[in-house]
């Protein structure tokens, strides 16, 4: 069987049962929102960004000189899950950022996610609709300033593109996924799984998710190993699909796989993650490490990032060192304070000048969780 | 780059990233209530001895360390007999937190202090994972909770257990 017979018959099976799960939601009538089975949660964060140099800009809005410094109403977000029945669970995100105006500025509101999952065995769970791409161990997570110690997540894993190279993956996904935990070690510790098929990406760079430009759906899938305490968790992910860069180029090969580890001993905690992209001659492989030690409130905390945008290209990584504190002031609120020292090759695609530039950029945010 | 050259650029910076350091710092420290004390809460917390409990028609007398942790981490959604879990916490809100009945409760089932728990939750919500039991400040409320539903779960201090709830044994399997 080839990959594409393989894809289709995938596709076959997994509209079968989004087909078979729509019957079963579709004829109840509407009722009343039982509040007890809607739980809604959100985050509002300030961010504030200075550079020492003028040159450079990818964070702000309108395209904003960083080096005057900036507020950034970056984020304010909503969640609310909906059990319809125990099994059978609505969950949805919305993400107004950047102090949405419209018509303005890069400001935007995304529906993050918005799918419903189906629970029919721990070891089997199935969930349809648009979801944030399950990858390494940031992406779900990417834009939730609460739900980490830094100001941003990796950015040259992350946010890549804005660094002289490609998305490592689609950030989102629309399409159908199943997941499941199984117990090993004598039921002590689990290993997670889950593999999806979507979309995958498009020419569009507004809602690239929401349609497929090509045949082919995307694949993908991670898997981790988790403690039974969280104290230490390790997986790998992976994804593959086409990806129209042109109306001449429908159907380059993308494929992207990350490993990723974290690791917490006491008020120490470490995590780690190595990322490998192809787009299709296009080869680009990034890597971060980061340490933080609880004291208190007050978390310090240090991150080392690197990306080679083009491995066919010498001089042109991007490395970031970073050192910082995240303050819990208070349980639902956090401060986070940090230096960034960008180093950047001369031969980066994302240099305007040609010339090899080191900056410093200062950032700082207040998130709010409620 | 090195630190003379990063104190250096950092003293370099105008004003308004100073003015934003305190504008977030001013914004972070709002005032917090003071938390009251005394020799009954004292007597209360020395005294207390948490005891997990699950509704009456729930067939199981024990369950290992490994799997409380994972229904009261969202990491399990269904009883091995296929009842969806539902699970709740007790956190009396006249102590102070290290000293409610869920810190002490998360620090000795699930090896977590308050902050990690919280942290970890946040994490779990915002990646569509799950959300937190939730959290009354009653032991009244978590009786009726475990008692009305199947696959309810909890946890109260044995005097305050009645028959509407049965207590079930918590065996640790994972020394090594």
């Amino acid at each position: 069987m080839t990959l594409y017979e393989l894809v289709t018959t995938v596709r076959f099976w997994v509209i079968a049962v989004m087909a078979a799960l729509s019957a079963m939601v579709s004829p109840a009538p509407a009722e009343a929102i039982d509040l007890d089975q809607l739980h809604v949660y959100g985050y509002i964060d300030l961010e504030y960004k200075q550079t020492t140099s003028d040159k450079y800009d990818r964070s702000g809005p309108d395209d904003a000189n960083m080096k005057n410094g900036s507020f950034d109403q970056r984020h304010f977000n909503i969640l609310a899950d909906f059990e319809i029945v125990p099994a059978l669970i609505v969950k949805s995100h919305v993400e107004f950022e950047h102090g949405i105006n419209p018509g303005v500025g890069d400001a935007s509101v995304v529906l993050e996610y918005g799918f419903v999952e189906y629970v029919a065995r721990e070891w089997l769970k199935a969930r349809g609709g648009k979801m944030i791409t399950p990858y390494g161990q940031y992406n779900e997570i990417h834009d939730a300033t609460p739900a980490y110690l830094t100001v941003t997540p990796p950015d040259t894993i992350y946010r890549s593109e804005d660094y002289g190279g490609f998305t490592f993956m689609p950030k989102w996904i629309t399409g159908a996924a199943a997941f499941g935990n199984v117990p090993v070690f004598q039921h002590h510790h689990d290993i997670d799984y889950i593999v999806y098929i979507g979309n995958g990406e498009s020419r569009s760079t507004i809602n690239e998710s929401e349609h497929d430009d090509n045949e082919s759906k995307a694949l993908g899938g991670r898997v981790q190993f988790t403690a039974h305490d969280e104290s230490f968790q390790a997986g790998v992910s992976a994804y593959y699909g086409d990806r129209a860069i042109s109306r001449a180029r429908m159907a380059e090969r993308h494929f992207a796989a990350t490993a990723h580890a974290n690791a917490a001993y006491g008020d120490f905690s470490a995590r780690g993650e190595a990322a490998y992209s192809e787009l299709g001659q296009w080869r680009e492989t990034a890597w971060y490490l980061e340490l933080s030690w609880r004291i208190g409130r007050f978390t310090p905390y240090a991150r080392y990032e690197t990306l080679d945008p083009d491995t066919d290209v010498s001089g042109d990584d991007w490395t970031i060192m970073l050192a910082g504190v995240n303050v819990r002031a208070l349980d639902m609120l956090f401060l986070k304070f940090e230096w960034n020292q960008h180093d950047r090759g001369p031969a980066n695609s994302d240099i305007i000048t040609g010339e090899k530039d080191d900056y410093g950029e200062f950032r700082a945010a207040l998130a709010v969780l409620f | 780059m090195g630190v003379r050259t990063t104190v250096r650029a950092i003293a370099a910076l105008p004003p308004g990233a100073l003015a934003a350091v305190a504008l977030l710092l001013i914004l972070a420290f709002p005032a917090a209530p003071a938390a009251e004390e005394g020799d009954e809460i004292e007597e209360y917390v020395e005294t207390r001895e948490l005891v997990v409990v699950v509704n009456r028609a729930n067939p199981a007398t024990s369950i290992s360390l490994a799997d409380l942790q994972k229904l009261f981490l969202g990491k399990r959604a269904l009883w091995p007999n296929g009842w969806p879990v539902n699970p709740c916490d007790l956190a009396e809100p006249g102590l102070p937190e290290p000293q409610t009945s869920r810190a002490q409760f998360s620090q000795r089932y699930l090896n977590k202090d308050m902050t990690t728990l919280k942290s970890y939750w946040i994490r779990m919500i915002f990646s569509g994972k799950g959300h937190p039991p939730a959290v009354y400040p009653r032991t009244g409320q978590v009786l009726a909770h475990v008692a009305a539903d199947e696959g309810g779960l909890g946890y109260l201090p044995r005097r305050s257990v009645t028959d509407r709830v049965k207590v079930i044994a918590v065996i640790d399997n994972t020394a090594p």
